[in-house]
């Protein structure tokens, strides 16, 4: 998950330099101020420095133990958030899996419960196992309406 | 035909479309297929009660909609949240109502309008949802796989509260139409200065013969004053006119409405939560309004049953009623590290609109308003401290928080889906945190704001620990 969260902040790292870079030379080609193109520049760098930082930091703070009687997670670094998520409260679990996810064979699992602010996202499940996954929390879930 | 008076929006909308693009000629062709879409549609959506063998025999609400895509939805009878007999002006035109049935899904697909029933074929299909929801689980009969349908006791009807036309606009003039009349105030005055040719509302001002003494002014305002308040009290009349609280078997029936008459029918049982909010203007009255959450559409909050001004007695009385069994525990105050966070959060949004007077105004004006945007923080921090309120009992959470708004949240342990124990980077650094619980229904969950880490968490293990195992 480490190498997929890498690619994305590269993606949008990769998508800033196109548009700060892009104004750095509108503004040069225009003749403005030169400390705004500086400014757009300096901003590049504290953003590129961000990318190659922030994966590293975002994974060593992430934690998740799949229990007996519901998920826990933790995760965040300036706001550090511990989630606790009973399975029997679950009403359905999705596995999804976007591009650069799938090339990885990767996949997230969601668990859904009745409440729209549950945070219960596993990221970086490999695929093979998502299903599997999926199919002991909702043995775990029971079959109540848990509302 | 009620279908086609509700789809009035849309006619408008054809209308405005021919006339402004000058295809008037195409008007008759979009009306045709409008109102023929209407009536297809009309003509598709079926429902009916059915039962489930695969759910022990239980009744579904089964129903068919759709054009070109078919859709066939069933509702288990024991999920529905919420029924609520609508009764909007076209539907009393023509004696007619709309059932809306709520389950607990979200995203809009968490309910079922069985709209334009004549309002006998409405009363009846709310009768059989009752019965069907009320009826015990049907056993299976001695040597044979087939169920026999247990018999539906008679319900007795206990009335709860009634609130009179002078509470609700009291209501009102203490309420949130005060702000929404300003706002429809303000939309108006800038409708008619887009009307071309009119003047502003400065310019008719400074042009009307107006006697410019202190009393015409003070009269000016008081007549303003005057319009304001009464607008906000006859909008709080007309949608709240003859509220009435009933309890009907296990079920609580709140009736409101003059032009609009809604009746909702909310299982007790399905009360996720109670929300008391109580503003500055209501506190010197003691006035609170009341929400019950059940589960349905977060997005759609203004479906759930709101009762708007209660005293405190009422409010208990209430209580007992909806969470039946549940003492509201005392309220224990945030720790003292707490008051330090309360006033840095005001201070931290005040700094920014301070920067922004100090970037708009010349010095000598930014000064004092800075000044005052700061001392107004540190008020608000300070009440909003004295708010913090948490409380435990009988597998119940009490939890207080704002400050020109109180809001307490009364949240059973059973009832909470999930939980978040949150600590930003400032309140790590206090031993703080706060504690979020997820209920059905909302989109923000209840808090318990700036409590110590440890008590968040044992907080957090407490409160799903009677999720059933």
């Amino acid at each position: 998950v480490l190498r997929l969260w890498r690619i994305e902040a590269a993606i949008w790292w990769a998508v800033a330099v196109l548009v700060l870079g892009g104004l750095a030379v509108l503004v040069v080609l225009a003749d403005a101020e030169p400390w705004v193109a500086v400014l757009l520049v300096a901003a590049l760098v504290l953003l590129g420095g961000l990318a190659l930082v922030a994966p590293g930091v975002r994974y060593r703070s992430w934690r998740y133990d799949v229990g007996e009687e519901g998920l826990l997670l933790e995760h965040g670094v300036l706001t550090r958030t511990t989630s606790l998520t009973p399975y029997r409260r679950i009403q359905h679990v999705d596995v999804a899996s976007g591009p650069i996810e799938r090339s990885l064979g990767l996949g997230h699992l969601v668990l859904h419960t009745a409440s729209a602010t549950t945070d219960a996202e596993l990221p970086g499940i490999p695929l093979g196992d998502a299903d599997e996954l999926r199919s002991t929390i909702l043995e775990r879930a029971g079959a109540g309406d848990a509302v | 035909v009620a279908g086609f008076l509700s789809s009035a929006r849309d006619v408008f909308g054809v209308l405005i479309v021919a006339l402004t693009s000058g295809l008037i000629l195409l008007l008759p062709v979009g009306l045709a297929v409008l109102l023929g879409a209407r009536y297809w549609s009309w003509w598709r959506f079926t429902f009916g009660l059915e039962h489930d063998h695969e759910r022990g025999g239980r009744p579904v609400l089964r129903v068919d909609s759709g054009v070109f895509q078919r859709s066939v939805r069933r509702i288990p009878i024991d999920r529905i949240q919420r029924v609520e007999e609508l009764r909007a002006w076209h539907h009393r035109l023509l004696g007619l109502a709309c059932l809306r049935v709520d389950t607990a899904g979200g995203g809009g697909g968490g309910e079922v309008d069985l709209d334009a029933l004549a309002r006998s074929d409405a009363a009846a299909v709310r009768r059989q949802l009752d019965d069907a929801r009320r009826a015990p689980v049907a056993e299976p009969a001695a040597g044979s796989a087939a169920t026999v349908a247990a018999p539906v006791e008679p319900e007795v009807e206990v009335p709860v509260l009634a609130l009179g036309t002078r509470r609700l606009a009291a209501a009102g003039i203490t309420g949130s139409q005060l702000l929404v009349m300003l706002a429809v105030g303000t939309w108006l005055l800038q409708l008619l200065e887009d009307v071309p040719g009119a003047p502003s509302a400065e310019e008719a001002v400074a042009g009307a013969e107006l006697p410019r003494t202190v009393l015409s002014i003070v009269l000016g305002v008081a007549l303003f004053g005057a319009l304001w308040v009464g607008l906000a009290a006859a909008a709080a009349v007309l949608t709240y006119h003859g509220f009435v609280v009933r309890r009907v078997g296990q079920d609580l029936v709140v009736r409101r409405g003059l032009l609009d008459v809604r009746e909702t029918v909310v299982p007790r049982r399905r009360i996720q939560a109670v929300r008391l909010e109580q503003n500055l203007l209501r506190r010197p009255f003691g006035y609170t309004s009341v929400r019950l959450v059940t589960a349905g559409d977060p997005e759609r909050e203004s479906g759930q049953v709101l009762v708007p001004a209660l005293t405190p007695t009422e409010v208990v009385e209430l209580l007992a009623i909806a969470l039946p069994g549940v003492r509201v525990p005392p309220l224990e105050k945030a720790p003292p590290v707490a008051r330090r966070r309360a006033v840095v959060r005001r201070l931290s949004a005040a700094a920014v609109l301070v920067a922004a007077v100090a970037l708009l105004l010349p010095a000598e004006r930014s000064v004092p308003v800075a000044v005052g945007v700061l001392v107004v923080a540190v008020v608000l921090g300070l009440d909003a401290y004295r708010g913090l309120g948490l409380g435990r009992a009988d597998a119940l959470v009490a939890t207080r928080t704002g400050s020109l708004v109180r809001t307490t949240w009364l949240v059973p342990d059973a009832r909470t889906q999930s939980v978040r124990v949150r600590r930003s980077f400032f309140q790590r650094r206090s031993a703080l945190a706060t504690v979020h619980l997820d209920v059905a229904g909302l989109s923000r969950g209840a808090r318990v704001v700036d409590r110590p880490e440890r008590r968040g968490a044992e907080l957090a293990v407490e409160v799903l620990a009677t999720v059933p195992r």
